[in-house]
């Protein structure tokens, strides 16, 4: 009787470390954005992030936490995960993933956090074989994909699909929300952003773009007529043009910028510019944080879509449409 | 005390005269790039101390990534610095030589601007184009400009120096205004991008590089000191040079030559990275007196320690920041720039 109690222990033992050892040593075959066939491991344990917006910030909401990540750094010289705390509450200084640098990423501390897999992006200036000589790396290019797009990959190199459908779920009620109370078909919107005394708009500027895209929103011809994924650059002369029930601009809090900022900016595109802008004139314009606007994040596509919901929905203007 | 050593050779086929200064100056310049060479090895975010590089290098047991370090990054890196510092320098000091115009470098005759269009072209008109054909995108829009100013500037018979480089400026200026264009007006990311490319950076530099640089250094310096007695007529003046026998159309068209493969090449495996071939040969010219050979020797090693000095200053001062090279030789070189230009200003007035 203990020599077959002593036999099954000994079988377990075995086929466990087995397991573990076949489970570690596990790979696949992963071709990424610039037709490379990378060897990965199936369940990468220790990545190394180099893009903070686009890869970290997805990645940590997908439950990852990258060992390393390419980051920002403040005018005291304060290395940061843009928008890490206000969207994740992780950065450098109160989690356990390492500052690698910026642009270029420092190679040799790349080496220091030994990672199983590299996630990169085309704009990261750290050579792709010197990355390879480190570990597998795996090119990401954001240009090719859209933001759920993003995710979808991650969520498939870490193994993360469901925690993903979650989010995804979250996000479609989200916009049903707005769907159900707000008449978002007659009415129209739209985003822009002073630049040098330009005006630039987008076809779908970030989450915010995404969300009043995904809920139905009208757009003016202008903003149409641009292709997916470009963008535009007007004069003062065409404000008008661009003008729209409910008009979004974004200001900078990344470096603490305010909503004046953006006034001025609109300021110097034509004095006066509200005069310009029905919305404007009517209180129906909204300056909103870019960090949520803009960044590739299921919780701000959240805090995205409850701003437009109360916004749109708590205005009388809204309400005499719906009638 | 005679200042000269004399050196003849071959039953006195070949006689030299070396200023003794030059020479002492040339062997304390070959010990600072040898002393900076095992610094860079010993610098960066990666903790290693000296006796682990040692090891490494002696290939005696040591940590995996250490050696990853050592072999892969900082000991390629390091050498691409000094031999692309010794190619700028030396397409500087040839330039100027040619057009007698200190204030000449491998900028002046479109070679940076011929790499950065074809380079920003890729990134922003074509990204599909991979970022492996950079370098050879670079090397090809250098040698177009190049080519096209200097084909411009012929007229006939002769390429006249005032007549190059007023071309020159012009063709820069245009192929400049259209980059301009792509990076105002283009994808703000693939902008972003090739802007990184635009600052000169050495932190790819790998073995294979080496090998390109080094081949192009042993194949074009030689050539470049062999005609060095040609290019001390020529310093003389056309006439002066014609009378003593120098052939002057080629000595030129080989000068403006080679100084072009130099920084093309150069800058195919960096970037543009400016004022090195500005200040090297002033420096060379200010440490000590000698001939063109030896100056051009001096020219070298001084472009060669200053490009090693601005990549470990770029990767070392704010690590894990990494600073490109390009700017650290920027922020060197414009102030000299500027004193420069004021003191050849001054004396014009004199």
């Amino acid at each position: 009787m203990k020599l077959s109690i002593l036999k099954t222990m000994m079988i377990t033992v075995i086929t466990t470390a087995m397991a573990i050892s076949t489970s570690a040593a596990e790979t696949r075959i992963y071709v990424d954005d610039l037709n490379r066939k990378v060897e990965i491991p199936v369940n990468p344990k220790a990545i190394a992030s180099l893009h903070d917006s686009v890869l970290t910030i997805p990645l940590i909401e997908l439950g990852v936490l990258p060992v390393g990540s390419h980051g920002r750094v403040t005018k005291k010289g304060v290395p940061f995960i843009r928008s890490g705390m206000g969207l994740t509450g992780y950065d450098f200084d109160n989690s356990n993933i390492q500052f690698l640098g910026n642009y270029p990423v420092d190679i040799e501390k790349v080496v220091a956090v030994k990672p199983d897999l590299i996630i990169t992006t085309p704009w990261q200036k750290a050579p792709v074989d010197q990355l390879q000589a480190i570990a597998p790396t795996i090119v990401l290019d954001y240009n090719k994909h859209e933001d759920i797009e993003i995710f979808e990959i991650l969520a498939d190199l870490t193994g993360n699909q469901a925690k993903l459908d979650i989010l995804k779920g979250k996000y479609a009620q989200q916009i049903k929300r707005i769907k159900a109370i707000i008449d978002t078909k007659n009415i129209s919107v739209n985003v822009m952003q002073p630049n040098k005394g330009k005006i630039l708009v987008w076809n779908t500027y970030g989450n915010l773009g995404k969300i009043l895209r995904d809920a139905g929103f009208k757009f003016p011809k202008l903003v149409d007529d641009i292709a997916f994924g470009e963008r535009a650059e007007f004069s003062g002369e065409s404000l008008q043009d661009l003008d729209a029930d409910y008009i979004f601009a974004t200001y900078r809090t990344d470096q603490f910028h305010t909503p004046q900022n953006t006034v001025d900016g609109f300021e110097e595109v034509i004095p006066g510019f509200c005069n310009y802008l029905t919305a404007c004139k009517e209180n129906r314009m909204l300056i909103i944080p870019r960090e949520e606007a803009s960044s590739n994040s299921f919780n701000a596509l959240g805090i995205t879509a409850y701003n437009i919901l109360t916004h749109i929905s708590g205005n009388p203007y809204a309400a005499k449409i719906a009638k | 005390m005679n200042s000269y050593f004399t050196v003849r050779l071959l039953n006195q086929k070949i006689a030299l005269r070396l200023p003794k200064l030059a020479l002492f100056i040339f062997l304390l310049l070959l010990l600072a790039i040898g002393a900076a060479l095992i610094f860079s090895l010993n610098a960066g975010s990666y903790d290693l101390s000296l006796h682990a590089v040692i090891n490494i290098l002696r290939g005696e047991q040591s940590d995996e990534a250490g050696e990853k370090i050592v072999w892969l990054f900082r000991f390629p890196r390091s050498l691409a610095a000094i031999l692309v510092g010794m190619m700028m320098a030396l397409s500087g000091a040839a330039l100027q030589n040619i057009t007698r115009n200190s204030l000449a470098d491998p900028s002046l005759v479109g070679i940076s601007q011929g790499a950065a269009l074809a380079v920003v072209t890729s990134i922003i008109i074509f990204p599909e184009i991979s970022q492996t054909w950079r370098p050879w995108l670079a090397l090809g829009g250098s040698l177009s400009v190049a080519v096209l100013i200097q084909s411009l500037s012929y007229d006939g018979k002769v390429s006249k120096p005032i007549k190059f480089i007023l071309l020159g400026i012009g063709v820069s200026a245009f192929i400049s205004s259209i980059t301009t264009a792509m990076l105002t007006y283009g994808n703000i990311y693939q902008a972003s991008t090739a802007l990184g490319w635009l600052a000169g950076s050495i932190n790819g530099a790998n073995w294979f590089d080496v090998k390109i640089l080094s081949i192009s250094c042993l194949i074009l310096i030689p050539f470049l000191l062999i005609i060095s007695r040609s290019m001390a007529a020529i310093r003389l003046g056309e006439h002066i040079a014609t009378s003593l026998g120098t052939p002057i159309l080629f000595t030129r068209y080989a000068l403006i030559s080679i100084a072009v493969a130099l920084a093309a090449i150069a800058t195919s495996v960096v970037g543009p990275l400016g004022f090195v071939g500005l200040i090297a040969p002033h420096a060379a010219r200010r440490l000590a007196h000698s001939g063109v050979a030896v100056h051009l020797l001096l020219t070298a090693l001084i472009g060669g320690l200053l490009v090693l000095i601005a990549d470990i200053a770029g990767r070392a001062l704010f690590a894990p920041i990494q600073i490109p090279a390009g700017i650290v030789t920027e922020i060197i070189g414009v102030p000299i720039f500027v004193y420069l230009l004021l003191k050849q200003r001054a004396k014009i007035h004199d």
